[in-house]
């Protein structure tokens, strides 16, 4: 499954993009832990991204849902990381 | 009643006579205050006949009854008229501190009529009142104005006032209040509504108590959602709503290139994300506000300056997007411009970006613009244009009144470029990244806004159960808009009026929530359908008063480019929002008949017959 990172999680994280493979289908929220358990990044902001999800950052799934936490995603599916969109 | 002071200020520029009023109880239950309230008023005093710039169109300032109370971000109010933009119904709502300074004054609202014969401002100060000569600052921009009142008055007095685009009655002007904290009633030229009337500000403050039923029932439930607001919104605190603009260029919701283009690499240049690490200096809470989404920015890079209010998302879409700046410096110094001027940033966007489409296919040319290449991406050609647009020279005086003016001033092509609703330009949330917000637009009262009905919000993170929204949304769905897009104008209405700031959904605070409050501060025991059937009758008053002004099914529609042309690329690329069958949905749901008006029974309903 191909990660795409945006600013400022490229920053973060000095890279673009992940590849991870996924066995199964698996929900939104076992792919946020997975991330968490990728990169000590994503384990410091736990709380505000994986806890409290979508509010400290969203996933874009194959370049047009906002991905809900139970959804289910698989290897043929893309994902990006953008900042949450909330106000304005 | 608990939760109001009592008073409402009326004030005759013409004569000068001034005189305290009650509002009946009946208005306050059926209408609760600021919107609602500003509107049943506008209809019985005003009508829909009346001259926006003539003596008769009211200029309503209204509060609710939540403005000044302890609830998590109540410090606001609203302000009513018709549009001289639109030539309909026209509000706009500002945070800051200005609503609860008049509501510790001793009043409820102002409501005010004629035309004064020299520059004047309002001076209420803890329950007196006086029109006071303004010719000293007539001319002074809103960051002045404000100086020159805390100099003159002292600290505890705010306010609100127009700049020199009010002054001289340009349609894009916007009343401005906490002066270079900036916080705005931005749309529809109410601002100019205020420069006809020749008032310049109103200044006011006090330290009157307002009475509340239950505080510490309202203390309880603050302290109980409080953690969650904060925690969810942490994201608004550190990046402004400023830090949507990646995800809003990602998931194809921003505009771009007066809305041609589906994606953007200049994105991350203007982004919150960009702003805290370069040019923030501080972070803005309106009065009772726990999220603190305002930005205050300063800087001085010898070519661009600023200090003060920061450009929100809406300023950078539609001067960056959708003009193609990519200079945040750039736009974070045109923000400041517009404000100190007093200028909708998101129709001086719009306006400019049809200019430059305009220059771009040749239907205006240097003659035109007096020797400006209005080139896409050129941040000097824009700060000129909003100079212009101001001060009304140049091919700003053409400019300043809107895209719906320059369409038929230009004629051809030109109506392509202009992208509104009713008049008012389209602002940065693309209804092809959002299909109800297609619908919305079509149907807000006060032309093209994201606010009126707010639907994204249902289709991003929030959920609002007691309508039925146990979930998110999906944004391109096709059908299932009707009647949630009745019952969120119906909810926006409510918070238009008791005064609170929609950004609270964000905390996860729902509608109960709301109710709960509001029970608190007035005692009034009312059940949630009662609550929801007083947000029908405040959005329905409002579409009447439309229908008055000759406003109906026709006028609910969309610009073409957004309505027939799909976005080429990104997030959104390829849908259109099915504006005909979501409207069908949405009259059934209204109780509307098929030309857009309210049927009888659905108005006897209401207790609007």
């Amino acid at each position: 499954m191909k990660v795409t990172f945006h600013e400022p999680f490229t920053e973060k994280l000095n890279c673009r993009e992940w590849e991870l493979e996924i066995k199964t289908r698996i929900p939104v929220k076992r792919l946020l832990e997975i991330m968490a358990e990728q990169h000590p990044y994503f384990n410091t902001i736990r709380d505000e991204f994986i806890e409290i999800y979508p509010y400290g950052g969203m996933l874009l799934l194959n370049k047009r849902n906002i991905a809900r936490i139970d959804d289910y995603i698989d290897n043929t599916d893309s994902v990006e990381v953008i900042p949450p969109i909330m106000g304005g | 009643m608990w939760g109001y002071t009592g008073k409402i200020l009326r004030v005759d520029l013409s004569t000068g006579e001034m005189n305290t009023d009650t509002l009946p109880e009946k208005t306050l239950r059926d209408y609760i205050g600021g919107s609602g309230v500003g509107t049943r008023i506008l209809m019985d005093e005003a009508g829909a006949d009346v001259d926006p710039f003539g003596p008769d169109n009211l200029l309503i300032f209204m509060t609710g009854p939540l403005t000044g109370t302890a609830v998590p971000t109540s410090g606001r109010h609203e302000v009513v008229a018709k549009s001289p933009l639109t030539g309909g119904f026209g509000e706009g709502d500002a945070g800051g501190t200005w609503g609860t300074a008049l509501k510790k004054a001793g009043f409820d609202g102002i409501v005010i009529k004629g035309i004064s014969p020299k520059p004047a401002y309002l001076l209420i100060d803890d329950g007196s009142f006086s029109l006071q000569d303004a010719s000293l600052i007539w001319g002074q921009d809103t960051y002045e104005t404000e100086k020159y009142f805390k100099a003159k008055y002292g600290s505890y007095l705010e306010t609100s006032c127009i700049g020199v685009a009010g002054e001289n009655l340009v349609k894009l002007a916007s009343i401005l209040h906490n002066g270079k904290d900036a916080r705005a009633v931005g749309r529809g030229g109410l601002g100019a509504v205020m420069g006809s009337k020749r008032l310049k500000a109103i200044v006011a403050g006090g330290r009157q108590d307002i009475p509340v039923f239950a505080p510490l029932e309202i203390k309880k439930s603050i302290v109980a959602l409080a953690p969650t607001i904060v925690k969810n919104t942490k994201a608004m605190k550190d990046f402004g709503t400023a830090g949507t603009v990646i995800g809003c260029e990602k998931i194809g919701d921003l505009p771009i290139r007066n809305w041609r283009d589906g994606s953007w690499t200049g994105a991350k240049e203007i982004s919150g994300q960009k702003m805290t690490s370069t040019i923030l200096s501080g972070r803005y809470f309106c009065k009772s506000c726990i999220i603190g989404c305002g930005r205050e920015v300063k800087f001085d890079n010898g070519r661009y300056r600023a200090d003060g209010a920061g450009p929100e998302y809406e300023t950078l879409g539609m001067l960056g997007g959708s003009c193609m700046v990519e200079d945040l410096e750039a736009i974070a110094y045109a923000n400041e411009l517009c404000n100190r001027y007093g200028l909708d940033t998101i129709s001086v966007g719009s306006v400019i970006a049809m200019a430059m489409e305009l220059y771009e296919n040749g239907l205006i040319n240097e003659q035109d613009t007096g020797g400006i290449a209005l080139d896409w991406g050129n941040a000097e050609a824009m700060l000129e244009l909003i100079r212009q647009i101001a001060e009304g020279t140049g091919i700003g005086k053409l400019l300043g009144n809107g895209v719906r003016y320059v369409a038929n001033e230009i004629g051809g092509k030109a109506a392509e470029y202009a992208i509104h609703v009713k008049g008012l330009e389209v602002p940065a949330h693309d209804p092809r990244a959002y299909n109800s917000m297609g619908l919305g637009y079509a149907t807000s009262n006060r032309g093209a806004c994201h606010l009126q009905g707010d639907s994204y919000i249902t289709e991003k993170v929030v959920v609002i159960p007691e309508i039925g929204i146990m979930k998110p949304l999906d944004r391109f769905r096709t059908d299932n808009h009707g009647k949630i897009q009745a019952d969120l104008q119906n909810i926006m209405c409510l918070m238009d009026s008791l005064k609170i700031c929609k950004f609270i959904f964000f905390g996860g605070v729902n509608l109960t929530n709301i109710l709960d409050w509001y029970k608190y501060v007035t005692g009034l025991d009312i059940e949630l359908q009662e609550f929801l059937l007083i947000g029908e009758r405040i959005f329905n008053l409002k579409r009447l008063y439309n229908n008055m002004c000759g406003i109906t099914k026709k006028d609910d529609t969309l610009p073409e480019r957004l309505l027939k042309q799909p976005r080429p690329d990104g997030g959104a690329a390829g849908n259109l929002p099915p504006l005909e069958s979501m409207l069908e949905e949405y009259y059934s749901a209204r109780g509307w008949d098929e030309n857009g008006r309210p049927a009888q029974e659905t108005l006897m309903r209401l207790g609007l017959e």
